[in-house]
C-alpha cells in the first residue's frame, strides 16, 4: 500500500517528463531563449539597425551612457510607479468584480462579458474616447465639465507632468481589470463550496464567510495574481505609446516605451538592448524580492 | 428569506451600473458606427445622443466592405489564432502539468528559467526573435506567426498554479486503479480543470487578435493579413473617416465577444474534487 | 541537469548552424510568363491605392511578357507601422525593389544606404519637369535619391461664416497673406473655450513638425543646417525662440486646443485650421454644406514666408537585383500620367510641373492657394539623417510648450539632444 510520503519522492519516469516538457522547452529555447540571449549581445555592439554588417564591438560603453542618462532613470521612476499604483488600484478591482460576478445567477454571464468589453475593444478606440474624458477644454472633455460643475479648477489630465501618468493608469485599470478578473474568478470558483456551508453552519454570516473562507481560499492565486501584474505592469507599452507618445515631459515614458523607441524609431539597437537587459535584471529582482516577502 | 432577496436586488443593481460604465466605449463605437461621418464627433459632448444612432446608415459597413478585405483578413487571424492557441493549450498545459505533478531532477531549474523568461517584453526581443525567424525562411509564412508563440511562460506558469491545486490523492487513486501518467491527464486533470483553460483560451485568444508589432513584421502578402494590420488601413493618412473605422471596429469585435460569452460559462464549480472527502 | 544545459546549447547552436548563410537575398525572380519580377510597397493609404493599383495595372499590361510588377500595401496606421517593417526589412535585406518613403526620411535612408543613388537612372527631361521642391526633398549628400510621387501643402481653412460675421479682411493675394499678429488677433477675437481660434495640431505625429516647421523657416531660423547636421543654433536661435513662443501663446491663452477632435473645424469647435489639400479635399465631400473656405499660410510682420510641402516619394532599395527593371518601373510610375492620378485622387498638388499646365484643379479656388504656395513659398523639412529622431522630440517638445513649458529650454534640450543622435549616427558609420 504506497503512502504519501512514498509518492512525493517517488521520481517520475523520464519517458513522461521528457513528452510533456520537451515541446514547450524545445520552442521555449529555439526561440524566446535565443531571442533573448542575441538582444543581450546586442547590447555590447554599436548596432545601427539599418547597417547590421556594420555593427562593431563596444564593450560595456552602452551601459555607460544607459547610467548617465537621466531618461532611463525617469523612465525606471515611471514604470515602477505605474505598477505600484496598478497592483493597489487595478487588483482590488477586479477581485470586486470577480466577487459580483461569481454566483451563477441569471445573466451573470452578460455581466462578466461587459467587464470583459474593453479588453476587446481596440485601443486606438479606447484611446480616442480617453482623449475625449480627458479633454483639457471643459466643454468638450467629459471629466473637466464635470470638474467645473463642481466648482473646482479644470485639470490638464494628459498634458500635465504631474497628472498623465495617474490618468493613464486609471484608464489602464478600467480596461485591463478584466483580465486579473478572469484568472481571480476561476480562483474563486475552485472554492470548494461545503467550506462555505460548514461556515454557515457554524453561525457565520457573509462578511465572516469572505474573511474565513474566500480570503484564505483565494490566497494562492491572488498571490498569483500579484506576481504576474507585477511583471506585466512593468512592461506596459501600448497605453502610453497610442495616448501621450511617453510626454508630456517623458512623465509617461516606461522602459518599455523607452526600448521601442531606442530600438525601432532612432535605430540604436544596441542601446536598446542594453536597456532590455537592465530591465531583465530590475524586474528579475523585484520578483525575487516579492517571493522572498511572500514567503514570511 | 429577504436578506437573501435585498443581497441579490444589491448585486444585480451594482452590476448593471459598473457595467453600464464599462460598456458604454463599446456602445458609443457601435453607435457611431451607424451614424453619418459628421455625427460622430460632433455627438460627442451632446450627452446621450452619443449612444443613439440618429440619421441611421449603413453607408459606414457598406464602406468597409466595399473598400476592404475584411473578411479575408478576419478570416486568416481566425485560421492562425486558433491553431496557436489550440497547440499553446496543449504545450504549456503539458508543461505546467509536469511542472506541478511530476519529480524529476532540474524541475526547479525548469520553473525559475520560465519565470525568468516571463519576464522579458516582446519589445526587448522582437527584432531579433524576427531575425531568427527570417533566417528560418518564414518570411511571410502563417508558421512564423504561430509557431514562435506556442511555447508560452505565462500559461505554463497560470497551468502550473492551478494544477498545484488539485489533490495529490485524486492522481494517486486513479494512478492505483492501474491509469497511466498520460491518461491521467487528458482523462481526469484536463476536464476538471475547465476554469483555467477557458481563461488561457480567452487571455490568448484577445492577446494575440490584438496583435498588431509582431504580424506587421513577419506578414506581407494580402492573404497573411491579420485583422489588426487590415484595420490599420483605416487610420492611415487624411483624411481619415471615422465612420468606417467605427464599422470595422465593430465587425472585428464580434467575434471575440461571442467567443468570451460563449467560453465564460466554463467557469462552473468545475473542481468537483469536493466529492472526495480523505 | 548539466546535461539538459548542454541540450539547450547544442539547440541553439544548431540553430546558428541551420540558418547561417541560409538567407540568400533572393535574386530577381522570373516567373512562368518569363517576365521579371518587381516587387514595390507604398503604405496603405486607402484613398491612394486605387491610383497605385490602376497604374500597376497598366504598367503590366504595357511591359506584357517583359516585366510583372506587384505592389504591396504595407500598413502603416496612425503610427510609424510602415516605417517600422521598412526598417526591419532592410536589417534582413528583403527590402523590395522600389521602395516608398515619406519626404523626410529619405536623408536618413540614403544615409544608411538604403536605397541606391538614382542620377544615372533617371533621365535629365524627367528631372527637369520635376518641382524644385520635390528634387530637394528628394536630394541628399548632392545625388537624387527618391522622385515624389505627389505634392503637399498646408494652408489656412477657416469657417467663411465666422469671418464674414467679425468682419475679417481676407487677403487677396498671397503677398497679402495674414501676419503673425493678424492670426493672433483674429483668434483671440472670436475664441470662446466652446469655439476656439485655430486648430494647430491636427495629429501628435509628423503632423507637428510638417505644419509648424514653416513658422522657424519663414522667422530667420530652421530646423537644422542645410546640410542636416547640426541643430544646435538653428532650430533655438532667436528666431526659433520667437516661433515657439507664438505658438505657445495660442494654446496658454485657449485659442488653440492641446486636444482637438478630429473634426473640429466641421463641428463649429474652432474657426481656423492650418490643414494640407487632402483634409479640404475630405471636407468638401463629408460636409458639403460647411462654409469652407481657404486662405494663404501666414506670413511675419517683415513679409517673409515659408509653407509646409513634402510628400511620399519612391526609390530603389539595396536588394534591388536588377537595376534595368527598377528603373523602367520607377519611371512609369513617377511619369507625369502618374503623377497627376496621384495628384488627382489624393487632393494632393502634383509633383511635376507639366500636371499643372491647364489643370483645372489647381488653377482654380479653392486649391488654388495651395499651388501658389508650392511654387512660391514652399520650403521643405530638413535633409537630416537623424530626421527619425528630431521629428518625434520635436512633437513631444512643441506639446510641452504648449502645455506650458519654458521655450528656450525645451528648444535647446532638443537640439542638444538631436546633436548628440547625430554624432552617435556618425560614430556607427565609422567601420
Amino acid at each position: 500500500m504506497k503512502t504519501k510520503k512514498t509518492k512525493s519522492l517517488k521520481q517520475t519516469e523520464f519517458k513522461y517528463v521528457a513528452l510533456f516538457t520537451f515541446p514547450a522547452l524545445f520552442l521555449l529555447s529555439y526561440f524566446m531563449f535565443q531571442a533573448m540571449v542575441l538582444a543581450f549581445g546586442f547590447s555590447l555592439l554599436n548596432f545601427n539597425m539599418l547597417k547590421p554588417k556594420d555593427a562593431f564591438f563596444v564593450g560595456l560603453e552602452n551601459y555607460r551612457r544607459l547610467f548617465t542618462d537621466p531618461t532611463f532613470y525617469r523612465a525606471l521612476r515611471n514604470s515602477i510607479y505605474f505598477t505600484f499604483v496598478v497592483i493597489i488600484y487595478q487588483i482590488p478591482l477586479a477581485f470586486g468584480l470577480a466577487l459580483l460576478v461569481r454566483k451563477k445567477l441569471r445573466g451573470v454571464g452578460i455581466f462578466r462579458t461587459a467587464y470583459f468589453t474593453p479588453l476587446v475593444t481596440s485601443i486606438t478606440v479606447v484611446s480616442i474616447l480617453w482623449t475625449f474624458i480627458y479633454n483639457p477644454n471643459p466643454t468638450q472633455g467629459l471629466l473637466n465639465a464635470m470638474i467645473v460643475k463642481f466648482g473646482m479648477k479644470p485639470s490638464m489630465f494628459l498634458h500635465d507632468p504631474k497628472s498623465a501618468m495617474n490618468a493613464i493608469i486609471l484608464m489602464s485599470g478600467w480596461h485591463s481589470a478584466g483580465r486579473q478578473m478572469m484568472i481571480l474568478l476561476a480562483g474563486l470558483q475552485a472554492i470548494p463550496e461545503d467550506l462555505y456551508e460548514a461556515a454557515a453552519i457554524d453561525g457565520a454570516n457573509a462578511f465572516g464567510k469572505f474573511i474565513h473562507v474566500t480570503l484564505p481560499g483565494i490566497k494562492n492565486v491572488m498571490i498569483f495574481v500579484v506576481q504576474i501584474t507585477m511583471i506585466s505592469a512593468m512592461k506596459v507599452f501600448t497605453q502610453p505609446y497610442v495616448m501621450t507618445q511617453g510626454g508630456p515631459k517623458e512623465s509617461t515614458k516606461t522602459l518599455t516605451y523607452f526600448i521601442y523607441q531606442q530600438g525601432f524609431q532612432f535605430r540604436n539597437v544596441g542601446y536598446a538592448s542594453s536597456i532590455s537587459v537592465l530591465f531583465f535584471i530590475i524586474v528579475v529582482t523585484i520578483s525575487l524580492l516579492m517571493k522572498s516577502l511572500i514567503k514570511e | 428569506m429577504r436578506q437573501r432577496k435585498r443581497a441579490l436586488i444589491l448585486i444585480y443593481a451594482v452590476n448593471i451600473v459598473v457595467s453600464l460604465l464599462y460598456i458604454s466605449p463599446l456602445l458609443w463605437m457601435i453607435s457611431s458606427s451607424f451614424k453619418p461621418e459628421s455625427r460622430i464627433f460632433s455627438d460627442m459632448t451632446k450627452g446621450l445622443i452619443a449612444f443613439i444612432p440618429t440619421d441611421f446608415t449603413l453607408d459606414n459597413y457598406k464602406e468597409v466592405f466595399l473598400r476592404s478585405n475584411l473578411l479575408l483578413y478576419t478570416k486568416n487571424s481566425l485560421f492562425y489564432v486558433s491553431v496557436l492557441v489550440a497547440l499553446s493549450l496543449l504545450v504549456n498545459s503539458m508543461c505546467g502539468y509536469a511542472l506541478a505533478k511530476f519529480n524529476f531532477r532540474g524541475k526547479n531549474l525548469i520553473f525559475n528559467v520560465v519565470i525568468a523568461l516571463l519576464v522579458l517584453p516582446l519589445e526587448s526581443i522582437i527584432l531579433s526573435l524576427y531575425w531568427v525567424v527570417i533566417r528560418l525562411g518564414w518570411n511571410d509564412t502563417f508558421t512564423a506567426l504561430i509557431v514562435p508563440f506556442v511555447a508560452k511562460c505565462f500559461n505554463i506558469y497560470l497551468f502550473r498554479q492551478f494544477f498545484l491545486d488539485i489533490p495529490d490523492d485524486l492522481i494517486e487513486a486513479a494512478s492505483i486503479d492501474g491509469a497511466g501518467t498520460v491518461y491521467i491527464f487528458f482523462k481526469l486533470v484536463v476536464p476538471i480543470s475547465g476554469p483555467v483553460f477557458c481563461t488561457v483560451l480567452i487571455l490568448d485568444y484577445i492577446g494575440y487578435w490584438s496583435d498588431f508589432m509582431w504580424p506587421l513584421l513577419v506578414t506581407l502578402s494580402e492573404n497573411k493579413r491579420s485583422i489588426q494590420l487590415g484595420l490599420q488601413a483605416f487610420f492611415t493618412d487624411p483624411p481619415i473617416y471615422y465612420g468606417p473605422i467605427m464599422a470595422a471596429l465593430v465587425l472585428s469585435v464580434v467575434p471575440m465577444m461571442i467567443l468570451f460569452f460563449v467560453f465564460q460559462k466554463y467557469y462552473v464549480q468545475g473542481i468537483a474534487v469536493t466529492g472526495i472527502k480523505g | 541537469m548539466r546535461r539538459f544545459l548542454i541540450l539547450l546549447c547544442m539547440i541553439a547552436l544548431l540553430g546558428y548552424a541551420f540558418a547561417a548563410g541560409a538567407n540568400e537575398a533572393a535574386a530577381a525572380k522570373t516567373n512562368a510568363n518569363g517576365e521579371k519580377e518587381i516587387t514595390m510597397w507604398y503604405y496603405d493609404n486607402k484613398t491612394m491605392q486605387p491610383a497605385f493599383s490602376q497604374r500597376v495595372e497598366d504598367f503590366n499590361a504595357k511591359y506584357k511578357g517583359q516585366y510583372h510588377l506587384t505592389i504591396t500595401f504595407v500598413p502603416r496606421g496612425s503610427g510609424y507601422g510602415y516605417e517600422d517593417k521598412v526598417n526591419s526589412a532592410a536589417f534582413t535585406d528583403q527590402l523590395p525593389d522600389l521602395v516608398s518613403i515619406d519626404g523626410p526620411n529619405v536623408a536618413n535612408y540614403a544615409a544608411n544606404g538604403i536605397i541606391i543613388p538614382l542620377d544615372d537612372l533617371v533621365s535629365e527631361e524627367s528631372k527637369a519637369d520635376l518641382m524644385p521642391s520635390i528634387v530637394i526633398q528628394g536630394t541628399y549628400d548632392n545625388h537624387l535619391y527618391a522622385i515624389g510621387y505627389n505634392e503637399s501643402s498646408t494652408a489656412l481653412i477657416y469657417n467663411k461664416e465666422i469671418f464674414e460675421k467679425n468682419g475679417f479682411r481676407i487677403p487677396k493675394s498671397i503677398e497679402d497673406a495674414y501676419t503673425w499678429e493678424e492670426i493672433y488677433e483674429m483668434a483671440k477675437k472670436i475664441s470662446t473655450p466652446e469655439c476656439v481660434g485655430i486648430k494647430l495640431i491636427t495629429n501628435k505625429g509628423e503632423a507637428i513638425p510638417y505644419v509648424l516647421s514653416s513658422f522657424w523657416d519663414m522667422n530667420n531660423s530652421a530646423f537644422t543646417s542645410a546640410d542636416g547636421s547640426k541643430c544646435d543654433g538653428y532650430i533655438n536661435n532667436e528666431g526659433g525662440i520667437e516661433a515657439g513662443k507664438y505658438l505657445q501663446k495660442f494654446f496658454v491663452e485657449g485659442l488653440a486646443n492641446l486636444d482637438p477632435t478630429p473634426t473640429e473645424l466641421q463641428d463649429g469647435k474652432s474657426a481656423m485650421w492650418l490643414a494640407n489639400s487632402g483634409y479640404l479635399k475630405g471636407i468638401l465631400k463629408s460636409y458639403p454644406d460647411f462654409p469652407v473656405a481657404v486662405t494663404y499660410y501666414p506670413r511675419t510682420k517683415s513679409g517673409n514666408a515659408a509653407s509646409p510641402c513634402g510628400s511620399w516619394a519612391v526609390g530603389i532599395s539595396k536588394n534591388a537585383k536588377d537595376l534595368e527593371a527598377a528603373k523602367v518601373a520607377l519611371e512609369f510610375m513617377t511619369n507625369a500620367e502618374s503623377t497627376l492620378a496621384y495628384s488627382t485622387i489624393g487632393g494632393y498638388p502634383p509633383s511635376r510641373k507639366s500636371n499643372y499646365e491647364g489643370n483645372e484643379m489647381w488653377n482654380t479656388e479653392p486649391f488654388k492657394v495651395y499651388a501658389e504656395e508650392l511654387f512660391a513659398t514652399a520650403v521643405p523639412r530638413p535633409r537630416t539623417p537623424v530626421y527619425t529622431v528630431l521629428s518625434p522630440k520635436f512633437s513631444e517638445t512643441l506639446l510641452d510648450i504648449a502645455a506650458g513649458a519654458d521655450v528656450k529650454e525645451g528648444l535647446d534640450a532638443l537640439a542638444k539632444y538631436v546633436d548628440e543622435e547625430y554624432a552617435r549616427f556618425q560614430s556607427s558609420l565609422k567601420k
